[in-house]
Order: C-alpha cells, then structure tokens, then sequence
C-alpha cells in the first residue's frame, strides 16, 4: 500500500477564480488581482519607451509575479493591461499581449 | 495643457478608470493626488507621473470612512498646495448584489458606504478647499443605471449611483455660486477586469449586450477619461449639474 493510499487526504480547497490588473511602467509590473484586491509588484527592465525589449524576461517575471498573488487557493483567469503611457495605448505595439501569453495567461479584452 | 495649475485628488486610482484618469490628467499638467484603499496600489501610478517630470502623491485610505476622507483631503492639500478639483471615481459592484429580494443587509451596507457615503465625505472635506482655491470642480462618477432600469439587478448598486446623482445636483446648487461645479459621470459598461472576464466566460451574455449598444462594443476607460478632462478643465467652466452620459447610445435606445 502506497503512502498516499495510508495517509487520509486532506480535501482540495476550492479555488476561487480572480482577474488580474496589469500596470507595466519602465521600472516596475505591477499585478492587482480581483475581487481579492491582493497585489504585488517586481522592479524590471524589460520596457523601455512602451515597448517590450526583451519577451522571454518579461514573460517570466510576470508569471513570478502572478504565481506570488494567487497562491494555492486562487486561479488568475485573464489580465487586463495597463502602461505607463496610460489608458488609449495600442496593446499590440507594446510586446505585452506576447510576453502575457508565453506566461501563460490571456489579455481580456 | 488642459489643466495646467490645477491640483486633483482622485479616488479609486489604483486601477482602471482612476488609473487612468491620473496619468492622463497629469499629462495634462495637473498635480495629482492619487488615492486608492493601499498605498502601493497607487505608488507605481505616481512614480511614472514624477519620473516624466509630473508631481503627485500617493495616498492611502477608505473613502467609506470619514477619518480617512478628512485625512486624505489634507494631506492631498498639503501636498499639491490647494484643490481644484475632486474626482469622486471609487465605487464597488460586488457580485452577491442582486434583486432588491435578494441582497443581503451586509451588502447594501457596504454598497451604500463606499458608494454614497464616500463621495460625500470627500466632498465633505474638499469642497472647502476648492472654495479658498477660488473654485473648482467635483466630478462624480455615477451610472447609465442611475437612469434606467437594468433587467440584470444590482439593486445596491443602482441605488446607490441614484444617490450619486441627487447628491451632485443638490452640490451643484448650493456650491455653484461660489465657484464650484459640480458634475456626474454616467457611464455605460466598460471593459473593466471584472466585466471583461464575466462576459468572457459567457459568450452568450456578450452578444446579448452589445446588441444593446447602438455603437457595437463596451466602453474604454479613455471614453470616461475623456469626459472626466472636459469636465476638470475650464472647458466646462458653464457645465454645472449636469448629467453626461457616455454609454454608447444605451439609454437612448427602445429597441
């Protein structure tokens, strides 16, 4: 009998599902996720003058990031994104939308 | 530069429309200050408006409280200098607001108290300040739904942006002649976190919406931002009491 099948299991948490709010400026990504409202932030610099300068960085640091805020018991659904030039900004022309999906999340738009 | 000299608080500047609101108000040479409940939320938001030459302060609390409210407005004061203008945007819908039969008493006092409670209190504190800076503007956000009737209920919500409305007009009145505007904001679903993932999730929920939007798609927060700029500028400097709906043609629509 294996150890797993000895041992009582404890019961799976129910995870809850959030979205995250990206605000990416030329120092620092941050996450906000929601409804929880729990954040955090990581210093980069992987965007200079709005544009990603390098994916592959950008795309680990913002799965750090999001693998930080929703732990065990939350699920992040999708992002929305948010620069420093503010709202208006065309999303394509940053790299985030490529950096966001080879972190394996989806831009909600 | 549409507001140049001119000092702002916002609320709610952590993310979406406030966030917003804040870089694109400080682009046009307004100081900002940039209130959310935590400070790190907003601390980004600042530090990008200083670092391209913007002044803004970052600045914690919970609109719903009145402490927080009366601290808020000083330290934004003491900051910036003076106020012209309160940009009223924090608000919450949280999901277990439904039918009026079905919310509980816990969420409508919440509803109420960030919603209601924490416009007035701002304005409680702030519209003295605008007074001494020789007037300003107090931009309110309130709802398309605090116009109609929305067949998918948030009844706290809803009453709640109602109130926002009266509120503004009654402001409007008693504060207009000595300078202060005051002004609601009735905006139409935007393509905010939360309403993005639902509808994501609900395809079928989607498209019934956007059938309702003679324009064909959500709101940016850009669209409210816009507004937001006409009416903290002396562009609006005759706009008092008013109502502006940016909702995409929603409440014009029968059919």
């Amino acid at each position: 009998m294996s150890r797993a099948e000895k041992e009582p299991q404890m019961p799976e948490k129910d995870k809850t599902e959030e979205v995250g709010d990206l605000f990416v400026t030329e120092t620092a990504v941050t996450i906000k996720l929601l409804p929880s409202n729990k954040e955090a932030s990581r210093n980069i610099r992987w965007f200079t003058k709005g544009t990603v300068t390098n994916v592959k960085s950008a795309a680990k640091d913002i799965a750090f990031l999001i693998g930080k805020v929703q732990g065990r018991s939350k699920v992040v659904r999708g992002l929305t994104v948010m620069t420093d030039q503010g709202a208006g900004v065309d999303l394509e022309k940053t790299g985030l939308p490529q950096a966001i999906a080879k972190a394996g999340f989806e831009v909600l738009r | 530069m549409r507001l140049k000299g001119k000092a702002c608080l916002i609320t709610g500047a952590g993310s979406g429309m406030g966030r917003a609101a804040a870089l694109r108000f400080a682009a046009e040479g307004a100081s900002v200050a940039a209130w959310d409940l935590k400070k790190e939320t907003v601390e980004e938001t600042v530090s990008s408006i200083v670092k391209k030459g913007g002044k803004a302060v970052a600045i914690a609390g919970d609109v719903s409280k009145e402490a927080d409210c009366k601290r808020a407005v000083c330290e934004a004061v003491d900051a910036l200098g003076g106020l012209h203008v309160l940009y009223n945007n924090a608000g919450i819908f949280p999901s277990d607001d439904g039918s009026v039969i079905d919310t509980e008493e816990k969420v409508w006092d919440r509803v109420l108290a960030v919603n209601v409670k924490g416009v007035a209190f701002v304005c409680k504190y702030g519209i003295p300040e605008l007074i001494k800076a020789g007037g300003g503007s107090v931009i309110n956000v309130a709802s398309f739904v605090a116009l109609v009737g929305c067949s998918v209920p948030q009844d706290a919500y809803t009453a709640s942006k109602g109130a926002v409305l009266s509120l503004t007009k009654s402001l409007a009145v008693q504060y207009g002649p000595k300078g202060v505007r005051s002004n609601a904001i009735c905006p139409g679903p935007i393509e905010t976190p939360l309403l993005m993932d639902w509808l994501l999730k609900e395809p079928a929920e989607k498209a019934k919406r956007l059938n309702r939007i003679p324009m064909g798609r959500f709101g940016k927060p850009e669209d409210i931002v816009n507004l937001a700029l006409y009416l903290a500028s002396d562009e609006s400097s005759w706009t008092n009491g008013a109502a502006l709906v940016a909702d995409g043609g929603i409440t014009s629509n029968y059919f």
